[in-house]
Order: C-alpha cells, then structure tokens, then sequence
C-alpha cells in the first residue's frame, strides 16, 4: 500500500493490516465455534445459499411437473410435497435469515463502527438455532414429509396422515427463535454500540431498514412460535383450541398465522429496500435523495406490517367490515412504499450511475418490485380479490415480492459487499450477463402467472384445463432460464475466489464505514473507533490510481462537517 | 487452529456500557416472552367468547379451578418480594443478606412449581382430562406454558442464588441479580394476568 496524505493514520494501517478476519485463526473449530460476527454472517450466507440451491430444486421439480396437465414426472402426492417443501424451505430456511442474519451480520457491526454485536454469544446461538431448525426440516423429509402447504392450516395440517409436520413445525419453532434472537441483538447493538458521533441520522439506511427488521422479528414471530406450539399439541392429542368438534376455531389459526406470516413478508423486504437504499446511492455517487423519508419509511413500514394481516383472510369469513378495514390498511402500506421508490428514482436521476452488477440487481428491484407492489393493490380490493383468491395470480404477485424484490435486493447485496466479505473482486461481465438471464428468467416465469390466475387457474393444483398448457410451459421454460441465471451467478462466485483479482478497501466508491475498512475486514473491524460523517457525502470520494481505489478524504470531510456545523 | 476466542467483547473497558446492554437485552427479551402470553390469552379469549360455540365450554360436573393456585399464586408474589430485597441488600453492600434472600427465592420459586404439579394432580384427580374440553385443555395447555417459563427462570435464580451466595455480588457489581429480577417479576405479573384469566373464563358454562 502506498501512503497517501489522509489525517487518519488508523484507518491505513488496518487497511494496510495483513491480518484479516478469515486468516486471524484456522481450522474448522475456529469457524464453527467463532464469536466473530464477520465469521457467523459468513456460515450463515453459506448455509443459506445451499438451502437455496435445495429450494431451488424443488420448484424446478414441480414446474416441471406442471409441464403438462395431469401426471408429467410424479404423483400428485408427490407434487403436493414438492410446492410445500420449496414453499417452507425457501421462506423459512432462505428469505427471512438471508439478509438479516447472513449479510446483516456481516455488515452491521462494521458500518455502524462496533468491533461486533452486543452479544457475540448469543449471535453463534442464533446461528446453531438455524441449524438445528434445519435439521429438523430434513429430518421432516425422512419422516415421511409433509403435504400441507407452508402455512400448516388447519385442520388440514392437524389430520393429514404425512408423517413429517411434526418435525417440520419443530423445525420452522426453532428457526423462528434463531430469528428473534438476531432481532434482540440487532437491536440492542444499534442502541448501545454506536460510537461517537454515529448519531440516528448519521446512520446508513441499510442500519435503519436491519433496524426496523428487528423490530418485526421481535414482535411478530414470538406468536409464530405459540400458533406452532399449539399445533404441535392439537396434533399429537387430536384435540384442542383449533379443533371446532371441541368448540374451536379452525379461523383463529389463520388470524396467529398471518399475524405473523404478514410481517414475516417485511422481514424479507425491508432490510431488501435497505441494501437497495445503499446500492443506489453508491453506485450513482449521488447524495441519497430524502434520507429521512426513507429511514422513517421503513419505521412506517414495520409498524403497518402489524395491522394488515386480515387482507390474506377475505375468504375464510371474516365480517365485511373486518374486511373492508384490512382492505383501507392494506392500501395505506403503499404509501411507505412509493415514498422509497420515488427517492431512489430521484437518486438515480442526475446520478452518475455506474452499471455494476450491484446496479444492475437494484434496477431490477426497482422494475420487479414496482410490479409486486402494484399487483397487491389487486390482491387488496375486495371485489378483485373474491376473483383472484388462491389462484395464480396471487403466486405471482408474491413471488414478484419476496423472490423478485427480496432474494433480488439479496443477491444484489452480495455483490455490493462480496469484496469485503472475500477481498476478491468478481467478473463484472459474468455477473451482469448472470443478472439479465435472471431478469429475463423471473419475468418469464411469474409474468405468465398473472395471465394464469386471472383466467381462473388455481394455485397448488396438480391438474388442469388444456387451455392453461401455453402459459404453464412458458413459465416452466422460464423457471429453467432462471436456474441457467443463478447458476451463472455461482459459476461468478467460485471463479471469484478462486482466481479474483485482490479487492481494494473501497472497489465503487463508497463512504459508509465498511468501505473505511481492509477488505477482508481485520480481525477486530477498528483499531480505534472510526471518524463518523456523512454516510452519503460522495463528494470526499476521490479515485486514486495508484491504489485502483477509492479514498475517502477525510480532510474534505471534515471541511464539510465543519461548515454544515456553522450554519 | 491457533486458539479459539475466549470471549468476545464489544464494549471493552465500558463495563457499565455492557451491563446496559444486558439489562436493554433482557427488556427485549420480555417484550417477547409477554408477546407469546398477550397471543395466547387473545386466542383464549376468542375461543371463550365465540358466541357460535360448536361445543359446551364447561360442563356443569367438571371441577372448578383448584385452590391451590391461590395459594401458589401468593408463593409467587413472595419470591418476587424476596428477590427485591436481596437486590436492595447488595445496594446497601449487605452480601449475607442478599444471599439470603437470593436463596429464599429460589426455594419459593421451586415452591410454586410443585404447587403447579399439585393443581394439575388435583385436576386429574377429579377426572379433569385435557380430552374433556376446551375448558379442560386450556387449564393445562396454558398453566403447562406458564411453568416452563419459569423453569428457565428457576434455572437462572439458581446460578444467582449460589453466586450470592459465593459472595460475587458487590455492591458495584450485581447486574445478575438485575436481569433476573427483569425477568422473573415479569414472569410474576404475567401469571397474575393469565390467572385472573383463566379464573373468570372458568365462570359459567
Ligand atoms: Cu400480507
């Protein structure tokens, strides 16, 4: 490393450091049993890749299977655990850890300016949760499995004679109490851990959107943990609080479940919509437009979450007013929303936007989610949703959420921080192609599935009318660019790390304090604590040729914060 | 493999920093444990309340709840007193008096457990089965929930218990007591609502 003339002789020499996080110590003990929240966030994006690769499969197989109507490749029987195990899989065990738990943990600590979490302990705790929730979920599999879809209503999930609910809802338990356990400490780190200077506002707004996410972690799912342990006890004594025979109610399994299952939904978004808010404004240099709306956006956000989850219910009975006021909430969460889209849009416009592969993933969240958000104003109103109810149309929609804008802002994510994480930089060119076959794949894939539902095709089904067939092979064909896609995003990574260039500290010009960091990040993140500014003032960036790197010059920035201070 | 770390600590030399942390950990932690019971009582109430009740509540020969959760209850309220003293002993750096105290929860505390066991034993006695009906099932389903929460706090006050008892608390440094305390008066209140409750849903058929 060459010298170069920055007041701040800390933050160059940990980033002239050798030692780094994934060479501090070796062997599989030191991984499996680290307190080093770098190392955990790293164990848990591995672990959440491959359970995606799982999940991933299952849907290729029941895409597959929807090929032609009646039998294709298997059973309906089969077919019916097929759709639950990509369903339970893909939201449990992928979307709602990977990027609280897995980048999150990575990166929270760093950009905030802590040597790590609050509670180290407890992070690794929350890690071997998952685990062991993932565990139970295989072990499901060899039980026999599980056909109730991955919302386990009742009385279906308390009477089906498949053999593996049980372990699976003690699965999905334990997985929610790995979730909360990260929220508590999310939590507790932003509040306790902040340096000086880091004051609320001066936070990234990935910090405010983990922020808000764990706030729902920690409200929400203690009551997916009580509805499944109810379950667990209805099913093995065949009586209880759901069971109507007994003067239950199988309705009020509906209300637990997606008074949890709703805001499990921002769980997946919002900290998407946080990686989306840091993309955009690094990689257009441009000072993010409407900080504060954005930040209390996703505080808006979360707290609307609690009171929208009626909308999923507009069938099962519930009284027209009940319905009428889920349907006027339901609306509401839009407006959180559009403020976010408008403030990247307007980000973006005037920015100098460089079309790196992390951009290329935040353009198509904001194409894929604007889609998403926009068919859920159908699924909001009354009249259309009689109509569009457990068809799929509703598939669609929700996948163009949780897969198009979630696991999407994800993978984004990753690039934006894959040389941080690694200290290698990957093949721009194979990402980007990787990121358009995606695109190209999803739309393919789900755009199909609005056509379906709206003529009536309903969700979960084996079978089919012959006139459905086009719109199924498309989709299926779709599915399987779409898996070419990832495949190729793979194929970027493992060449990445095993023959990418070295990464510098700061590849796309970022000032947040990650980028202040080596890339990989020492042992113990700071040497001292870190010099707090403003996290989207691009204008102390400065390209440096001799290092191919972005230097944050930091007696501009002090320049700055001085004259902001004076009027 | 070099050594595994120790322990990892981001606050450092900031000891009175981290043991805010615990204690802001320990809140959220309640806010959970009171988010599972808020939902149980909710769907309690909306099975007792249902007013197209597909089955009798209660029947009229099945057996009120026992008096013995009166007298647990007050067990309760006692170990939460006892807990509170001992606190106030180490802030007045009376070690010997907060053991004391510390051990006089935990014994109470087992106390309420067996009492527990008591009421399920007399319930089962006179032939209320969880099968029986909704009454029945909630009695044991939410009584059963309430005890393991407290099996983790038992397990909690034990370790504090003895290292009272060692002497480790000073009157600088107590925050174990703290964190229990947060958790086993919230325990305490929690089963003052979920009893009362219980009790008057248990009133007519
Ligand atoms: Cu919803």
């Amino acid at each position: 490393m060459t010298t170069i003339d920055t007041p701040r002789q800390d933050v160059l020499d940990s980033t002239a450091s050798t030692d780094n996080y994934l060479t501090h110590t070796r062997g599989f003990l030191s991984w499996i049993l680290t307190l080093d929240h770098k190392r955990i966030g790293v164990m848990y994006t591995v672990s959440v890749l491959v359970s995606f690769l799982v999940g991933g499969m299952f849907a290729l197989l029941l895409r597959t299977e929807l090929l032609t109507p009646g039998r294709t490749i298997c059973s309906a029987e089969a077919y019916n655990q097929f759709f639950t195990l990509h369903g339970a899989i893909m939201v449990f065990l992928v979307i709602i850890p990977s990027i609280p738990a897995a980048l999150g943990n990575f990166v929270l600590p760093i950009m905030l300016g802590a040597k790590d979490v609050a509670f180290p302990r407890l992070n690794l705790f929350s890690y071997f949760l998952w685990l062991g929730g993932a565990g139970f979920t295989l072990y499901s599999l060899a039980a026999g499995g599980f056909d109730t879809g991955w919302t386990f209503y009742t009385p279906y999930s308390t009477t089906t004679t498949t053999g593996g609910v049980i372990p699976v809802l003690i699965g999905v338990f334990i997985l929610g109490f790995s979730s909360i356990f990260t929220g508590l400490n999310f939590i507790v780190t932003v509040h306790k851990l902040r340096p000086p200077g880091m004051t609320w506002f001066k936070m990234p707004l990935f910090l405010w959107a983990l922020y808000s996410t764990a706030i729902i972690q920690v409200l929400a799912t203690p009551v997916l943990a009580i509805t499944l342990c109810l379950l667990i006890v209805e099913r093995v004594l065949n009586v209880g609080i759901f069971n109507p025979s007994m003067g239950g109610d199988p309705v009020l399994y509906q209300h637990f479940f997606w008074f949890y299952s709703h805001p499990a939904v921002y769980i997946m978004i919002v900290p998407a919509m946080g990686i989306i808010s840091e993309i955009i404004a690094v990689h257009s240099h441009r000072q993010i437009f409407g900080y504060r709306f954005i930040a209390f956006s996703s505080i808006a956000i979360a707290m609307f979450s609690f009171i929208v989850w009626g909308h999923h219910m507009f069938m099962s009975g519930q009284s027209g007013l009940m319905n009428t006021i889920f349907s006027f909430i339901s609306f509401s969460v839009a407006i959180p929303s559009a403020v976010k889209t408008f403030n990247w849009t307007m980000t973006l416009y005037k920015g100098t936007i460089s079309l790196t592969a992390p951009m290329m993933y935040a353009l198509s969240f904001l194409f894929l989610f604007t889609i998403g958000g926009l068919t859920g104003i159908h699924c909001a109103t009354l009249n259309t949703d009689v109509h569009l109810h457990d068809t799929y149309f509703v598939v669609a929609h929700f996948h163009y959420v949780m897969m198009g804008s979630a696991l999407i802002g994800m993978i984004g994510g990753l690039h934006h921080w894959w040389p941080k994480m690694t200290g290698k930089m990957y093949n721009e060119k194979i990402a980007i192609t990787a990121c358009i076959i995606v695109f190209i794949g999803f739309n393919m894939t789900f755009f199909t599935q609005f056509m379906l539902g709206s003529q009536g095709m309903p969700r979960r089904y084996y079978d089919y009318q012959p006139e459905f067939q086009i719109y199924h092979v498309i989709s299926t064909i779709g599915s399987y660019i779409l898996a070419i896609g990832f495949f190729t995003s793979a194929v970027c990574f493992i060449q990445s790390l095993m023959s990418g260039a070295k990464a510098p500290s700061n590849p796309w010009g970022g000032v947040s304090l990650e980028w202040q960091c080596a890339s990989p990040p020492p042992h113990d993140n700071f040497k001292t604590t870190p010099h707090v500014g403003n996290c989207y003032d691009f204008s102390v960036v400065r390209w440096d040729e001799a290092t191919k790197n972005y230097i944050v010059d930091h007696k501009a920035e002090l320049a700055h914060s001085t004259s902001e201070g004076s009027h | 493999m070099k050594s595994l770390e120790p322990s990892r600590d981001a606050f450092g030399s900031d000891s009175a920093g981290r043991d805010r942390a615990a204690r802001q950990g320990m809140w959220v932690f309640v806010i959970v444990v009171s988010v599972v019971f808020a939902a149980t009582i909710l769907g309690y109430l909306v099975v007792r309340l249902n007013p197209h009740m597909t089955a009798p509540w209660r029947a009229g020969n099945v057996a009120d709840l026992p008096f013995t959760l009166l007298i647990s209850t007050g067990v309760l309220i006692a170990s939460s007193v006892t807990l509170h003293t001992s606190l106030k002993r180490v802030r007045r750096a009376d070690q010997v008096g907060c053991a004391r105290f510390a051990i006089a929860t935990y014994w109470l505390g087992v106390a309420f457990v067996l009492l527990q066991g008591e009421a399920w034993w007399s319930m089962w006695r006179q032939k209320v089965v969880i099968e029986e009906n909704l009454y029945a099932w909630t009695f044991y389903v939410l009584t059963a929930l309430h005890v393991i929460h407290i099996l983790g706090g038992l397990f909690a006050l034990g370790i504090v218990a003895r290292r009272a008892g060692e002497q480790k608390y000073t009157q600088a440094s107590h925050n174990g007591i703290v964190l229990c305390g947060i958790y086993w008066h919230s325990l305490d209140v929690i089963w003052l609502v979920l009893y009362a409750t219980l009790w008057i849903g248990s009133r007519s058929a």
